[in-house]
């Protein structure tokens, strides 16, 4: 009882304080001490803790290679040219560059994940609408949400798709087969959205020459040229290793060193650049994060939560829908990552049927990577969104949010979640 | 008269010619204020050493920066050409800060009779109601030490 006891306190003051921020403390520093807390007060052997950060080294060696990737493309001009090009095919019209940018976004996503659109994409589109003199709010908000919702499209769009895949074993085939086309389908229909959400603010015309635009994104053509190779061929050896079942945390980081090859051969790597992009404290946070769920996990918890979600799942469909909404609730109650790791940790340990098990995690995926776009701390993205936005005195309070969340994140869910559904036996 | 106007990066052509209609501008003295808003920085402090990359690298901030300017010079230009030719005497300013605490200060410092402000950018069909008024131009509503014309429709102030 002790044992439950001291998981469950622990777990949730950690939470609280990854959310919260007491003192402004970080969230890595927060996650690391209650994983450490695990230990002091013997919930968990260190051996068990090693254990569990060991089995997700290529969770590890993804994140790593993925920032170190992101921050190569990014000095080599490659989002301001994706935020130009977004201009150029919207042809002076603010309605369809709308769309432009949700499908410059989505492709970033899908092969650079969700935190390179969120990141890196949105003050770009930040500094597009400044230069056209657009509002931006419909297009910052386009890039977060997009951010989210195409990151269910392949296994390397998110990171919790890799957490997901790797703990089921799940090859490319069987990713597509379950989740692609309600990917594309929610992309679509969050864009559709938008368009009527937006409509009073979009009817602006403007002008661009977007050459001048790229000229100036672009510093070195040839660098940029061979930036753009070296992500076409990481693109496709993510599909060929995730069609494999190999492991996409080697791909990344072997990218991210083509990339640096092609960088050091046009003399202009610039370290200091990539340097921005890579955070050590974002490892330390899953690190806190992988062993917080190990503790409660050995004390029963997230059994315990997964078999109350069980209970809702009569067969198939309904495993999908228990998951999506487990993991939709989840994510806005304490972030999209931990959320995800209780609800796989209970559903490999946990009484949920093994046939059931596909269909629930695939709900779960859904409802982790759509879910969070409901509440600003619903994705470490978001929240970083949030700030980047007010810095530059878009005044977007988390009503605003919430509001457009609201009308937008359960339509995304409950169409994501119906198509997902159909791919499995009723 | 010496008239304030807040100028944004849209529709500042549009206000100034509401004006015009309510209170004739030849011959007068226009203030063009463009405000960049940097009142959210201190969220920037907040996000620093959080988890993903350390928010925003400083060559993204000097592409913003710069973005943010030319915007704002071509705004003021747009205007002032506007001013000119209904026969104002405009002077253009460009300054950085919270948009509706500049514009109170700057109103006076100035000694304007009058600081015309748009009730919202950005929206085009706002109708009079709750929350119809932006927090830059309620702001101004409030603080401002000389008198305030408000305006409302397609027009805007930061």
């Amino acid at each position: 009882m002790y044992r439950e006891f001291a998981a469950a306190a622990i777990f949730l003051v950690a939470m609280a304080a990854v959310i919260t921020r007491p003192r402004r403390l970080n969230e890595s520093i927060a996650a690391a001490l209650g994983g450490l807390a695990m230990l002091v007060f013997g919930v968990l052997r260190p051996d068990q803790a090693l254990a569990a950060l060991a089995s997700e080294w290529n969770l590890f060696l993804f994140f790593l290679g993925l920032m170190l990737i992101s921050g190569l493309a990014d000095a080599a001009g490659f989002f301001d040219a994706a935020g130009a090009l977004a201009v150029a095919a919207a042809r002076g019209s603010g309605r369809l560059l709308l769309l432009t940018v949700f499908l410059a976004g989505a492709a970033i996503t899908t092969f650079l994940s969700n935190d390179a659109t969120a990141l890196i994409l949105t003050p770009v589109v930040y500094s597009v609408t400044a230069r056209l003199r657009l509002p931006p709010l419909p297009y910052l908000f386009a890039t977060t949400f997009v951010a989210d919702t195409a990151s269910m499209t392949l296994p390397v769009s998110n990171p919790i798709n890799i957490l997901i895949s790797d703990r089921i074993a799940l090859n490319l085939g069987m990713y597509a087969g379950h989740l692609l086309a309600a990917s594309l389908v929610a992309i679509a229909l969050n864009a559709a959205l938008f368009l009527v959400v937006f409509r009073g603010e979009l009817g602006r015309r403007f002008q661009a020459d977007w050459r001048t635009v790229l000229i100036e994104a672009v510093p070195n053509r040839r660098l940029f040229r061979l930036t753009c190779a070296g992500l076409a061929v990481i693109a496709a050896a993510y599909l060929a290793a995730s069609a494999g079942r190999l492991p996409l945390g080697s791909v990344a980081v072997g990218g991210a060193a083509l990339l640096a090859v092609l960088a050091l051969i046009t003399r202009s790597l610039r370290p200091a650049r990539v340097r921005d992009h890579v955070s050590l404290s974002l490892l330390l946070y899953v690190a806190g994060l992988l062993v917080l769920v190990r503790g409660i996990e050995e004390a029963g918890l997230t059994a315990a939560v997964v078999g109350w979600l069980a209970g809702l799942a009569r067969g198939q469909v309904s495993a999908v829908v228990a998951g999506l909404v487990g993991a939709a609730i989840g994510a806005n109650l304490i972030n999209n990552v931990p959320a995800t790791l209780v609800l796989l940790s209970g559903a490999s340990s946990g009484p949920l049927e093994a046939q059931l098990r596909l269909p629930f995690l695939m709900g779960a995926l859904a409802g982790a990577d759509l879910g969070p776009n409901l509440t600003p701390v619903g994705s470490l993205s978001t929240m970083l969104w949030l700030v980047i936005v007010r810095r530059h005195g878009v005044q977007v309070s988390n009503l605003d949010y919430l509001k457009l969340g609201a009308i937008v994140t359960p339509a995304l869910l409950l169409t994501a979640g119906l198509v997902i559904a159909t791919t499995f036996q009723p | 008269m010496r008239i304030l106007i807040g100028v944004a990066e849209r529709g500042a052509p549009e206000l100034l010619a509401e004006l015009d209609r309510l209170v004739p501008l030849s011959g007068s003295e226009l203030v063009l204020v463009h405000v960049i808003d940097n009142g959210a920085r201190g969220e920037m402090d907040l996000a620093r050493g959080r988890l993903l990359p350390r928010p925003m690298p400083k060559h993204r901030l000097r592409a913003i920066g710069d973005a943010e300017r030319r915007a704002a010079e071509v705004a003021l230009d747009e205007v002032a050409t506007v001013a000119k030719s209904l026969g104002a005497l405009p002077e253009a300013l460009s300054a950085e800060g919270e948009p509706g605490r500049v514009v109170s200060r700057l109103a006076e410092e100035r000694s304007c009779d009058l600081v015309a402000v748009a009730a919202r950018v950005d929206r085009e069909h706002e109708r009079p109601g709750p929350h119809s008024v932006g927090h830059s131009a309620r702001f101004v509503l409030d603080h401002s030490p000389r008198p305030v014309l408000l305006l409302r429709g397609p027009v805007a102030i930061t």
